[in-house]
C-alpha cells in the first residue's frame, strides 16, 4: 500500500467518501449554512420577496409572547423530565442488576416502549389517560384513590406528558446504567462488605462515584432530547390545553409549516440549538471542575 | 441471615415483576383490545380479555373497504423505505469511515473535524432549510425525501471509524502485501471484521426510519406516501371514534416489527444501546 503513488491514494479514498458526502453535503451540510442564513432573512414560502434583515427575528423571538410560552413549557419539560428519566432508570438499573428468574424478560418489558413510534405511544396513552374509561383512573378507583382529569387539565397536562415520556423512554437510562453497573469490579464490594460496609454505604461510596461518568453521559443525552421533545407531546395534546404543553419544536413547525414563515421559524431552530449548546457548556464546565477533584 | 437474604430476594423479584407487568400493561391491552368488540373496549363493559372475541377489526385492516386510508400501503411505504435507509446507511457510512480509518489523503482530520462538529446540531433545526432543498429538487412527497435524509449518518461513520482504528494493522498490510487492492481489503478483511458495530449502527438506522413522525408529516401530502406513523395518525382522526379496535389493530401493525425484532434479537439491541452509552 505504502508503495502506491500518494495521489492514487487521495483518489481512492476520495471514492471512497463519495456515496456519503454526496447526501451528507445536500441533505445536511448546505441545509445547515443555508437555514442560518435564512434566519437573518425575512423569507417565506408564499414567495414573497426574500430580504435580509438582520437581527431582526431574533429581536422578534425576545419579545413574542407565544415563543416565550413555548420556552417555558420546554424548560418546565426539561426540568421534570431529566430528573425522572435519571433517577427511575438508576433505580431500575439497580433492581435488575440483582440475579432473579426471568431477568431477560423482566427488562424486556422495560425496553420494548424505547422502540415504537411515537404516534402508536400517543394512540395507546389517550386511552390509557382517559378520563372516563381510561385503565389509569380505574386503578386508582379500585385502589380508593381520586381519579384525576390528565390530559384535558392545564395544571396537569404537562405532567401526563413526563409520565407518557417515562414509560416510552426509560429503556434508554436503564440499558445504559445497567451496562456501566456491571463494569464496576465486584472484589470492590467484597472488600467494603469485609471492611463492614453497609448496603447504604456501599452504593454511596462505590456505585455512585464510580457509575457517575455513565450518570453525566446519561443526563446530557436526556437533556438535549428533553429540549427537542415534541412528536408525544403534539399528538396527544397538540399543545393544549390553552397552550400549556405547546414546546418549541411544534411552535416550529407551526411558523415554518402553517403560517410559512421560513426565516422566522429557522430562527426559532437556532434559537434552540443556542439554548442547548448554552446549557451542554455549562455542564460540561461543572463536570471537569468535579472531575478535577477526582 | 440465610432467612433474611432468601427473603431479600423474593422481594426484589416481587418488587421486579410488578414494575415489569405495569411497563408492559398498556402494550397487551392493545394485543387483547384488537380482539374486543367496541363496547368491551371502552364503555361501561370494558374489560382485560374479550368476551366475545371478535376478528372485524383485523378483517378492516386486511381489506380497507375503501377506507380512506390503507394500513397495507403504509406497512409497504415503511418497509420500502426503512431497508433502503438501513442498507444505505451501512453502505455509506463504512465506506467513509474506511477512508477515515485506513487511507491518507489531505484535509482528512479536517473534514472529519467537520463531520463532528455537525453532530452537534439537532436535526429539527434544519428541518425548514431541508424542506426547501427538497423543494427546489422538485422532490416532494416522493420516496426519495423520505429515504435521503435517513439514508446516512454522521453517527454511523464516527462509531464505525472507532471501531475499524481497533483492526490490527498486521492484518491489513498482510493483505496489502498480497496484492489486495483498497476496496478489497475493505470489503473482505475490514467488514468482516466490523459486524458487531454494523449489527449496532443497523439497530439504530432502522428504528430511525421506521420510527420517524416529525420529517413524513412535513414532506408527505398524500396518503399512498405516509408511512405507518403518520398514517397511525391520519387513521386515528378519521376513525377514532367509529372504530376503536381497528385504530388499535392498525397500531400493532406498527409497533410488531420493531418489537419482533427485539424478541429474536433481544441481545444485538441491547448492546447497541449500552453500547453508544458507553464508548462517549
Amino acid at each position: 500500500m505504502a508503495a502506491r503513488p500518494r495521489r492514487t491514494q487521495a483518489l481512492v479514498a476520495w471514492l471512497f467518501l463519495l456515496p456519503f458526502l454526496a447526501p451528507f453535503v445536500l441533505f445536511w451540510a448546505a441545509p445547515i449554512v443555508r437555514g442560518l442564513y435564512l434566519s437573518f432573512t425575512n423569507a417565506s414560502l408564499t414567495g414573497a420577496d426574500e430580504r435580509f434583515v438582520g437581527l431582526a427575528n431574533y429581536q422578534q423571538l425576545v419579545a413574542d409572547p407565544t415563543y416565550r410560552r413555548a420556552l417555558g413549557n420546554t424548560v418546565v419539560f426539561v426540568v421534570e423530565n431529566v430528573p425522572v428519566l435519571l433517577v427511575a432508570g438508576l433505580l431500575l438499573a439497580l433492581l435488575l442488576n440483582q440475579s432473579m428468574p426471568g431477568l431477560a424478560a423482566i427488562r424486556a418489558a422495560f425496553v420494548a416502549p424505547y422502540l415504537i413510534t411515537a404516534s402508536a405511544v400517543a394512540i395507546i396513552w389517550q386511552f390509557v389517560l382517559d378520563p372516563a374509561t381510561g385503565l389509569l383512573n380505574d386503578w386508582l378507583a379500585a385502589v380508593g384513590l381520586p381519579t384525576q382529569r390528565w390530559l384535558s387539565e392545564p395544571g396537569q397536562a404537562m405532567g401526563a406528558i413526563v409520565l407518557i415520556t417515562l414509560w416510552w423512554r426509560v429503556g434508554f437510562p436503564l440499558l445504559v446504567l445497567l451496562a456501566g453497573l456491571q463494569e464496576i469490579p465486584g472484589d470492590l464490594y467484597e472488600a467494603a462488605r469485609l471492611d463492614g460496609a453497609g448496603a447504604w454505604q456501599r452504593f454511596w461510596r462505590i456505585t455512585l462515584p464510580l457509575l457517575a461518568p455513565v450518570l453525566f453521559f446519561v443526563f446530557i443525552i436526556r437533556l438535549i432530547d428533553s429540549f427537542k421533545v415534541f412528536a408525544q407531546v403534539y399528538l396527544v395534546t397538540g399543545g393544549g390545553p390553552i397552550g400549556s404543553t405547546r414546546v418549541l419544536i411544534q411552535y416550529l413547525y407551526e411558523t415554518g409549516f402553517q403560517d410559512f414563515r421560513s426565516g422566522y421559524a429557522a430562527a426559532i431552530g437556532w434559537s434552540l440549538f443556542v439554548i442547548i449548546l448554552g446549557v451542554t457548556a455549562i455542564q460540561m464546565r461543572l463536570l471537569r471542575r468535579y472531575g478535577a477533584d477526582e | 441471615m440465610s432467612r433474611r437474604r432468601w427473603t431479600r430476594r423474593w422481594a426484589t423479584l416481587a418488587i421486579a415483576l410488578v414494575l415489569a407487568l405495569a411497563w408492559a400493561v398498556p402494550l397487551l391491552w392493545v394485543v387483547s383490545s384488537t380482539f374486543k368488540p367496541q363496547q368491551e373496549i371502552v364503555g361501561p363493559e370494558r374489560r382485560w380479555l374479550p368476551a366475545g372475541p371478535t376478528l372485524d377489526h383485523w378483517r378492516n385492516i386486511a381489506d380497507p373497504q375503501g377506507r380512506a386510508v390503507g394500513v397495507g400501503r403504509a406497512f409497504a411505504n415503511s418497509v420500502v423505505v426503512a431497508l433502503i435507509s438501513t442498507f444505505s446507511t451501512l453502505a455509506t457510512s463504512s465506506l467513509a469511515a474506511y477512508a477515515f480509518a485506513r487511507l491518507r489523503f489531505r484535509g482528512r482530520e479536517a473534514l472529519f473535524g467537520v463531520l463532528l462538529a455537525t453532530m452537534m446540531i439537532p436535526n429539527e433545526v434544519i428541518l425548514v432549510p431541508l424542506f426547501l432543498q427538497f423543494h427546489r429538487l422538485e422532490l416532494l412527497n416522493s420516496y426519495a425525501a423520505l429515504i435521503l435524509p435517513h439514508a446516512i449518518s454522521v453517527l454511523g461513520v464516527f462509531l464505525l471509524r472507532q471501531f475499524m482504528l481497533g483492526i490490527p494493522s498486521d492484518l491489513i498490510d498482510a493483505a496489502a502485501i498480497d496484492g489486495a487492492g483498497a476496496f478489497r481489503i475493505y470489503r473482505h478483511v475490514v467488514l468482516p471484521l466490523t459486524r458487531p458495530a454494523m449489527a449496532t449502527l443497523s439497530v439504530f438506522a432502522f428504528l430511525g426510519s421506521w420510527n420517524d413522525f416529525l420529517w413524513p408529516l412535513i414532506v408527505v401530502n398524500t396518503p399512498d406516501k405516509q408511512t405507518l406513523p403518520l398514517a397511525l395518525i391520519t387513521f386515528r382522526s378519521a376513525y377514532q371514534m367509529l372504530d376503536y379496535g381497528t385504530v388499535l389493530a392498525a397500531t400493532l401493525v406498527a409497533v410488531a416489527p420493531p418489537l419482533l425484532f427485539f424478541v429474536f434479537a433481544q441481545r444485538y439491541v441491547i448492546a447497541g444501546i449500552s453500547r453508544t452509552g458507553l464508548k462517549g
